[in-house]
């Protein structure tokens, strides 16, 4: 029986290194489709530097990785297509207003349509109350706001994988519960891998999560 | 098949640049500092040499060229750093990074919005250089569009590499003019010779050579770019 595809993410022994110290070493992970996966640990354990590999943005000094099969090294491509990604700094442009920034990153993901663009723009700024906001420029945003509106940047063009590097730092409480909420209507058609160092948010959210320190993966943990 | 994958290939890579250039243009436009400071830049850089050569000066066919180009070379300065560097700046580099698009349509959209931002530049230099300094380029108006247009069109390829290679550096302000020192040379001193000439009335015949050594230049630098710049943008 063929079951390579079993896992949307797998890295096996993967390593990065800065001028000989370790940001990340030896980790090995498989996550399953439609998985809610934390990355717990302190700053500095290595979270944001597994989640950025796992976006290309960074690459690993040794071991591998792919998504949905897709060798992350030699298929960028492809694998560019699957993912979203939500940084600790928003990835939008302030003096564009937000349906502008919306509709800029869809077309870089090939969408063509105008009435389809404002339909998905339209239908993802609802489920997070703020399509009243989408002509306001991004500048003119509180960080809240901001913050959700780069969620649904990464999340725009329907990605396998959504990889969130502490995206609930900055929101208040009801921005926390929109995302948690999101994150369960989400996981129904995207994996989610997210990192946080709040171990009471992690815990209520993930299905399963690991716990890094000093860029090992100490122990993970089934939560559902 | 085939070329239906390659076709689309290509329409991808148009559109892709094209949505760069539009929202580049669409943030200068809403924030206008360069376009201000190329307009300031402009009329100080007419007015200096207005005061330095005087009005009507019977020598001016002798340093219009060079003045118009070291103008010009100054706009640009100020068009590198909007290139890659101002996305560097605010983080959004890393929105490009991910996209599944071709590096190589990144490098296109930010050429030409360099080019468009130099030729703003150009539009207000020449014509205010020509009313202050008083001299005309004897109806040769379409060649130094040629002359000028393609001039900058080089400065903004070796401006879009620079800007990009000096992004991820904390020392950019003296890596981008020291980049671009070795660079420059090859399209500035054809350009101002070209209009040297143009500025006494020569003909097309006359400024071929110039224009045949910016035009190689060109492509050379074109060809260099396409097969480096991955690298440069990823690594």
């Amino acid at each position: 029986m063929n079951n390579v595809t079993e896992y949307l993410v797998k890295t096996s022994n993967l390593s990065k290194s800065y001028g000989g110290i370790f940001a990340i070493r030896d980790v090995s992970i498989e996550i399953n489709k439609g998985e809610i996966f934390g990355l717990m640990g302190p700053n500095g354990a290595g979270k944001s530097t597994l989640i950025r590999i796992l976006s290309t943005l960074t690459r690993s000094s040794s071991g591998n990785a792919s998504i949905s099969n897709y060798d992350l090294r030699k298929d960028q491509r492809q694998v560019k297509k699957l993912i979203g990604i939500v940084l600790h700094h928003n990835l939008l442009y302030d003096e564009l207003t937000a349906k502008e920034n919306l509709s800029y990153y869809l077309r870089l993901y090939g969408f063509r349509n105008k009435e389809a663009i404002e339909q998905i723009i339209f239908e993802k700024t609802s489920q997070f109350n703020i399509a009243d906001r989408v002509d306001d420029q991004i500048g003119t945003l509180s960080s809240g706001q901001k913050k959700r509106f780069d969620i649904i940047r990464a999340t725009i063009h329907n990605p396998k994988l959504l990889l969130l590097d502490e995206p609930f730092s900055g929101l208040d409480r009801q921005g926390i519960d929109q995302l948690k909420d999101f994150f369960n209507s989400t996981k129904k058609n995207s994996t989610i891998l997210f990192s946080t160092h709040n171990q009471q948010i992690g815990e209520e959210v993930s299905d399963r999560i690991a716990t890094l320190e000093k860029g090992r993966i100490m122990e993970t943990k089934n939560l559902r | 098949m085939e070329d239906e994958v390659s076709h689309n290939q290509v329409t991808n890579f148009f559109n892709d640049a094209w949505q760069i250039l539009l929202k580049d243009l669409r943030l200068e436009l809403r924030r206008k500092y360069e376009i201000y400071s190329i307009i300031i830049l402009a009329f100080i850089s007419n007015l200096s040499f207005g005061f330095a050569l005087g009005p009507s000066n019977p020598n001016i066919t002798d340093f219009i060229s060079g003045m118009l180009w070291v103008s010009i070379l100054f706009i640009g300065m100020l068009g590198f750093t909007t290139g890659f560097v101002r996305e560097m700046d605010r983080g959004s580099i890393e929105g490009l990074r991910v996209a599944p698009i071709s590096p190589q349509a990144i490098l296109a959209g930010k050429t030409v919005y360099i080019f468009l931002l130099m030729c703003g530049g150009a539009i207000i230099l020449i014509p205010s250089s020509m009313a202050i300094l008083n001299y005309s380029f004897h109806s040769n108006g379409f060649l130094v569009l040629l002359v000028v247009a393609l001039g900058i069109l080089n400065i903004a390829v070796i401006g879009s590499i620079v800007s990009a290679l000096a992004m991820y550096s904390q020392s950019r302000a003296l890596i981008i003019p020291a980049l671009s020192m070795p660079l420059l040379p090859g399209t500035i001193i054809p350009s101002i010779l070209a209009t040297g000439k143009l500025a006494v009335g020569a003909d097309m015949n006359s400024i071929l050579p110039e224009l045949q050594i910016n035009l190689a230049f060109l492509l050379l630098m074109i060809a260099a770019l396409w097969i480096t710049f991955e690298y440069v943008l990823y690594d």
